[in-house]
């Protein structure tokens, strides 16, 4: 009996309460879409700061087909013009073959042999110091025909508005699924303390204090939460890896999503976002089904 | 020990269960409560280890006024009192030992570190060999014995008894009196409801009566 009672005495609140296991199921679904939200915030946010990144980085000049214009003198004139500009790092021309490629997905291969493809070129932008950009501009219009430059900007204030938009959303399933979460932990608190009255009365008797009583309520709703986090984390986890390897993100093929989403780096992010599901799980289970029994303690008191 | 002036109580917007009650138990006294079934003695019991508050006159345990408590205090003063009920009030989920042992872990100790004085009175009671079973194992007798070793685990100042032989034969009864008397001759203040009146005879205890209307007289 003595061994028996230190090692491991039985809980004062039985563990394998009905109310219990119907949360730590319901719970465990919720953390699955906690960490499918984790993850598909952490996608957007990375991948929208990845390409808005990449757009800041660079500007491109396109030089147009014309007729009776000498096409190379016009690349030339423009490449000198634009390395002598003050916050260009480099800048170097695509050969006419990188553009016809560009255009073969639409296009079809080898249609674009007869097609007066402009002439690209890269400029390699310092995102610290940029070029005056209207300058450049009207410098290489004045002095090439047929130029023009698109200084990505546009597209940039269209991805960080979708990327802000999705996130947004993504936060939203988050803190609709907590919501969801707390309503769900408050009524299987109040079903456990309905289903433990008598126990809560005799430790009243007995000269439990309401902290003592709240500890005893605290292991079981934090073993639960705990349970429902991990299999939910893990649940989330296994979909991602599911989606990652089976859906051809890793082949380079369908538009080679993996380098898009750039995931090598990214792992670390989403295996920290995911290890937090289990905590706000506890936590939640913990804090929610605390304030419902002292309410309850308060009100019989 | 127990001082009670005047009191009224009623539950909610209801009648008085107790009116203008006067009362005052010494250290070390026994007495006896009895009374016709909804006269209040259970409603009485229930002011004293402080789960009512009176709505008139003042109500003092040792030494405390009942209606002055914090949760924490009467947490503490409770520890103080010993309850016994008829319908024993038991943990099903528990062992024996647990059972017993429950108000000395409610008052922040280790479960198995009073296991001594937890097994001396599970001897004391006559279930030592049992200390391993659970509630629902025992006679209504035994179950008794149990509710009455865990209301004395904490050495408590006051014992209160509200009807502890209602549910078992006159026999056992008897033996359950005299564990109760044996705690008043070691000094503890003993008040035990009871409809018993041979079981009062036999103990020689004073008696207060409580009539209909919640009126004592002692």
């Amino acid at each position: 009996m003595t061994t028996a009672s230190k090692l491991n005495p039985s809980p004062i609140f039985p563990n394998a309460a009905a109310h219990l296991r119907s949360l730590a199921m319901t719970m465990a679904v919720m953390c699955y879409l906690a960490g499918l939200a984790v993850v598909s915030l952490l996608i957007v946010q990375h991948t929208a700061r990845a390409w808005a990144e990449g757009l800041s980085h660079e500007a491109t000049v396109q030089l147009q087909h014309l007729s009776n214009v000498d096409e190379e003198q016009e690349l030339t004139k423009a490449l000198a013009l634009i390395k002598s500009t003050r916050g260009v790092i480099s800048a170097a021309a695509l050969d006419k073959s990188a553009g016809a490629k560009l255009l073969e997905p639409w296009l079809g291969k080898g249609v674009t042999d007869d097609l007066p493809i402009p002439r690209l070129i890269r400029i390699a932008i310092d995102e610290h110091n940029p070029p005056d950009f209207a300058q450049l501009e009207a410098t290489l219009t004045a002095k090439v025909k047929g130029v023009s430059l698109d200084t990505h900007r546009r597209w940039q204030a269209q991805l960080s508005r979708m990327g802000t938009s999705l996130v947004f959303l993504a936060s939203l399933i988050l803190a609709l699924i907590t919501l969801a979460s707390v309503i769900l932990v408050s009524y299987t608190a109040r079903g456990v303390i309905a289903a433990n009255t008598a126990i809560i009365e005799v430790l009243e008797l007995v000269g439990a204090e309401p902290r003592f009583i709240s500890r005893q309520n605290d292991k079981q709703f934090f073993t639960t939460g705990l349970f429902a986090g991990v299999i939910g984390m893990f649940a989330s986890l296994l979909t991602c890896a599911a989606v990652y390897y089976g859906g051809g993100f890793t082949d380079g093929s369908a538009m080679d999503l993996g380098a898009m989403f750039n995931f090598e780096n990214f792992g670390e992010r989403v295996i920290a976002g995911l290890a937090l599901v289990p905590l706000l799980a506890t936590l939640i289970a913990v804090w929610v089904s605390r304030l419902t029994l002292l309410q309850h303690l308060k009100k019989n008191s | 020990m127990i001082e009670l002036e005047n009191v009224g109580l009623a539950y909610g917007n209801g009648p008085d269960i107790l009116q203008n009650v006067y009362l005052h138990i010494g250290r070390g006294d026994l007495r006896f409560l009895t009374g016709a079934s909804g006269s209040g003695k259970s409603t009485l019991l229930r002011l004293l280890f402080l789960a009512l508050q009176p709505h008139q006159g003042m109500a003092r345990v040792l030494g405390k006024d009942v209606a002055s408590h914090t949760p924490q205090s009467r947490a503490r003063l409770r520890r103080k009192l010993g309850v016994v009920f008829q319908d024993f009030r038991l943990l099903d989920h528990l062992t024996i030992f647990e059972n017993v042992e429950l108000p000395l872990r409610a008052a922040g100790g280790e479960p198995g570190k009073h296991t001594n004085d937890v097994n001396d009175l599970l001897d004391w009671v006559g279930l030592k060999e049992r200390a391993r079973d659970f509630p629902n194992t025992l006679s209504g007798g035994e179950k008794q014995r149990v509710a009455i070793a865990r209301a004395v685990v904490t050495k408590p100042e006051l014992i209160l008894a509200d009807e502890p032989t209602g549910n078992v034969d006159p026999a056992m009864a008897k033996r359950l009196l005299r564990l109760f008397l044996e705690l008043n001759r070691l000094g503890t203040t003993v008040l035990f409801a009871t409809h018993d009146k041979h079981l009062i005879e036999r103990s020689g205890g004073q008696v207060i009566h409580l009539m209909p209307g919640g009126r004592l007289s002692q």
